[in-house]
């Protein structure tokens, strides 16, 4: 493989961020849709390191959205995300864990995290994950959820909304996968908002 | 007393007009709110909190003026 430098995969980044994205550490809850496409995103600008988590396995339902290739099905899909994001960012540190989130494991998990990006696509781990930020547990953190992004209406009414002082909401809040099926484009544009909030808040807070 | 109120989320409420004032009972919890807006039990438990831009337990107790956010997620990711 070609050899980079931090400062040439850096060098288009807004100059004010270069410092910022090496010191941040994110958490992505979840290797699905969400996840691949945000961490991808973050990967891509420098950031420093990535805590990624996920319990499943490439499925070849997962291709039509998820940054995964035909010869990764039935790998972890911690591990497939892995080598994307080193074949992008060499520089990038990476944590992995194969496992399911739950109320106990999340806060040795994300310890060190400055934000999670919520990447789950079910309700109760999204709802879990929100009510985590309830008490003190994640005082000082970012939380960027994501809710409504299934379908192929308007991208436009694809939104970033404040839920609170460190909570975010990215995406339409109405369509439901049940329903209306979750495809690609949808699903890459709220990562993309999910990954944008992110830069916002490392720029504010460190 | 009035609070003003907001949703997120595919609540299915019924003649509440989302971001508008509302009369509650003087003691009601976020949850007796709950209750009375008619949520479904089933959503319920998936519905996050938020008064006054932070994040409370659904037994914090409503004030005059509070604002209230009801947060549920929808799936797909």
């Amino acid at each position: 493989m070609k050899k980079i430098s931090y400062e040439q995969l850096t060098a288009r980044n807004a100059p004010q961020l270069k410092s910022k994205l090496e010191k941040a550490v994110i958490g992505i809850a979840g290797c699905g849709g969400l996840g691949s496409n945000a961490a991808i995103a973050l990967s891509r600008i420098g950031i420093g390191k990535l805590i990624l988590v996920d319990f499943d396995v490439v499925e070849p339902t997962n291709l039509n959205r998820q940054q995964y290739f035909i010869n990764d099905i039935g790998k972890r899909k911690v591990d497939a995300l892995e080598e994307k994001l080193k074949m992008i960012n060499p520089f990038l540190q990476i944590e992995k864990h194969y496992e399911k989130l739950n109320g106990i494991n999340i806060k040795f998990i994300f310890k060190e995290v400055h934000i999670i990006v919520e990447a789950f696509d079910n309700v109760s781990e999204k709802a879990m994950l929100v009510k985590a930020f309830a008490g003190n547990l994640f005082k000082g953190k970012y939380l960027v959820t994501a809710s409504g992004l299934a379908g192929y209406s308007s991208a436009n009414t694809i939104k970033t909304k404040k839920l609170s002082t460190n909570i975010f909401v990215c995406g339409d809040n109405k369509t439901d996968f049940m329903t209306e099926g979750v495809m690609a484009p949808r699903v890459m544009i709220t990562a993309g908002h999910q990954a944008n909030k992110v830069v916002e808040i490392i720029d504010k807070l460190l | 007393m009035k609070i003003f109120f907001e949703y997120l989320g595919l609540l299915h409420i019924k003649e509440i007009k989302n971001k508008s004032f509302l009369d509650v009972e003087p003691g009601s919890t976020a949850a007796d709110f709950m209750t009375k807006l008619q949520i479904r039990k089933e959503h319920q438990k998936f519905i996050s909190v938020f008064i006054n831009d932070e994040e409370k337990s659904r037994q914090t107790i409503l004030k005059e003026n509070d604002r209230v956010k009801l947060f549920l997620p929808t799936g797909g990711g």
